[in-house]
């Protein structure tokens, strides 16, 4: 079974681009010879287009900045499944958003065979900046392990599937 | 009665940020109008200022996600003709299918996703989706978008920003297995091309919008041998007939106050239409003979001066947009690598494709060096936003009855009727009446 890991955000929007850094490092972590099943994808801010990424029996992995309330940096994960429903939505310009397209795909049956979220508090999202926030670069390595721990890597032998171990 | 004051403070569904200021007084006439763009400049126009020659297509592509193919391939002619450059019919042939593409996909994005939840009464598409009769509409719409994302994928590599496209040609070419299974999709989605132009129609057929006619003069490509998408004569409803490269002469901009949008008009005349309206009404002959039967079958006749009637317009370019595709990849067949060659020269040159929403100009002067030293674009909802004003003006009198919130729903929806890309032309979407009295 194909495995999907999808970080979103926009670069120049601080920390909202963290699903993007948590993918370059999984990038540099993963060995792809070992590991063609899995997919990494810098997403970025797909709209309507995050539909397109994946088929129908594929588990998705998608990396996400949050603002929950928690404290900057913490990592949460949940099913999609579990999400309540969302009510009113009004799509802005000509994207929605990935809870709106989510929402879109669960209604016309295109959701993959699981979606997790791994999501992360962030506290910065002002346009025109490139960079985290020190607080959110932490959680880089923590949502990277969370990333693989979903993807049952852990399970095997780190050495079979990664090039070098990380901090 | 007192004043009323109809304020839009952000337009949804469309690209970009802007606003709409209305004030209306207690007699019930308009005392102030604006359609307001705070969408910051990015001043492409200067930076490209002493950048290489073949790089303009490649940096103006990122102008927007929407139109990328349009700003690209404008600039691409732009730069060739200013070399006198001249390209094979295979590489005309596949920027033609390019896009078209954009067309596909950008037109079932409008149809379904910005203007039907308005028509429908729903906020958004989700909630649409949320109604199990029309759950399989929007499904076959994904589709249908989705092919023409393909189409670029399968042309540049790429949904977006394209990776084949250059001066001179193509860097790579499709294979044709690829295209023809493009072609077999296309076949299949004809029949929801064509039953989205009659739900457009349906949509549209409501009394209230019958009246909010405005004869204003219409702009569009013209070609001899087909329905203009890359190139052609730039020709209007009031008998503007130029070559494309004397646009700068006859397309003036002005500044306006309060908005970073530049006011278009004609040469010693007023302000004009840019887009899908626009071209059915100008090369009606043109189209597919199935999207001239479907027109009919309709009862839409041209010329349609109604600009709630785009949609319809789009759907009918919808139809051709698939005919001529299919057209255009039989005439293609195999296509072979050709290496793009030219040499550099010093030389002006201005170039218009249509866009999905109308024309897009590009041009400017390359110096012996092949460095440019002034480029100049226009996107075209900077074409279409004195327009837009001009309607309001007109039309809001007669909505007058109407309660503000009515009010303020219809001035959006005739906004997004030319489903205007802020972005683009530096401009946006929020909606203020306010009535003295």
């Amino acid at each position: 079974m194909r495995q999907l890991v999808l970080g979103c955000g926009n670069l120049f929007a601080a920390d909202d681009a963290i699903g993007l850094w948590v993918v370059r490092y999984l990038k540099e972590q993963l060995n792809p010879e070992l590991n063609s099943e899995i997919v990494l994808i810098e997403a970025g801010t797909p709209g309507l287009n995050l539909l397109d990424f994946w088929e129908a029996g594929d588990r998705v992995i998608l990396v996400d900045a949050v603002q929950s309330g928690l404290p900057v940096g913490t990592v949460q994960r949940f099913e999609f499944k579990d999400l309540a429903t969302r009510g009113k939505l009004v799509g802005d310009a000509h994207g929605l958003g990935i809870l709106d397209a989510l929402e879109l795909a669960r209604l016309t049956g295109n959701l993959p065979t699981s979606l997790m979220i791994i999501g992360i508090e962030i506290v910065n999202e002002k346009p025109f900046q490139v960079g985290l926030s020190p607080a959110v670069e932490k959680a880089i390595i923590p949502a990277a392990e969370a990333v693989l721990e979903e993807l049952k890597l852990k399970e095997l032998s780190n050495q079979q599937f990664l090039k070098f171990k990380y901090a | 009665m007192s004043e009323r004051k109809i304020y839009v403070g952000y337009v949804a569904r469309e690209e970009g940020d802007g606003a709409l200021d209305m004030v209306i007084s207690a007699e019930g006439k308009i005392k102030e109008a604006r359609f307001k763009i705070w969408e910051s400049p990015r001043f492409f126009e200067s930076f490209l200022v002493g950048r290489k020659c073949d790089e303009v297509p490649e940096l103006v592509q990122r102008i927007c996600g929407i139109c990328p193919h349009p700003h690209h391939l404008s600039a691409v002619q732009a730069v060739e003709q200013a070399m006198g450059i001249q390209v094979s019919e295979q590489t005309k042939l596949l920027r033609h299918l390019l896009l078209l593409g954009d067309w596909i996909m950008s037109h079932a994005l409008h149809v379904f996703f910005l203007a039907a939840p308005d028509y429908l009464g729903y906020e958004s598409v989700v909630g649409m989706a949320g109604n199990p009769e029309l759950l399989p509409i929007v499904q076959k719409a994904l589709q249908f978008k989705r092919l023409g994302n393909d189409m670029s994928v399968v042309l540049t590599g790429h949904e977006i920003q394209n990776r084949t496209s250059v001066v001179g040609g193509f860097t790579a070419v499709p294979d044709g297995a690829a295209l023809r299974k493009l072609r077999q999709r296309l076949e299949g989605i004809k029949d929801f091309a064509l039953e989205t132009t009659r739900l457009a129609k349906t949509l549209t057929s409501d009394a209230v919008y019958a009246d909010l006619v405005r004869k204003c003069e219409h702009v569009a490509l013209k070609s001899e041998t087909e329905y203009a998408v890359t190139n052609g004569r730039l020709v209007s409803t009031e008998g503007l007939d130029i070559a494309e490269w004397e646009y700068p002469q006859w397309l003036i901009e002005r500044h306006v106050p309060g908005c970073n949008a530049k006011h278009a008009i004609i040469q010693g005349r007023d302000s004009f239409l840019v887009g899908p309206l626009a071209r059915v009404n100008l090369n009606f002959g043109q189209l597919s003979a199935d999207a001239q039967a479907i027109a009919q079958e309709i009862g839409f006749q041209v010329p349609d001066y109604n600009p709630y009637m785009s949609i319809v317009a789009r759907g009918i370019e919808l139809v051709h947009s698939v005919d001529e595709s299919i057209k255009t990849i039989d005439l293609l067949g195999e296509p072979k690598y050709e290496d793009p060659q030219y040499t550099i020269k010093a030389g002006e040159g201005y170039a218009i494709t249509e866009a999905p929403r109308g024309i897009c100009c590009h041009g400017g002067r390359i110096d012996r060096d092949g460095v440019v030293q002034k480029w100049d674009i226009v996107a075209p909802t900077a074409r279409n936003v004195y327009n837009i004003e001009k309607d309001l003006n007109e039309f809001v009198p007669k909505l007058m009855h109407l309660s503000d919130e009515e009010l303020t729903l219809r001035c959006e929806m005739l906004i997004r009727s030319y489903d205007p890309c802020l972005s683009c032309s530096v401009h946006s979407l929020k909606v203020n009446i306010h009535r003295e009295g």
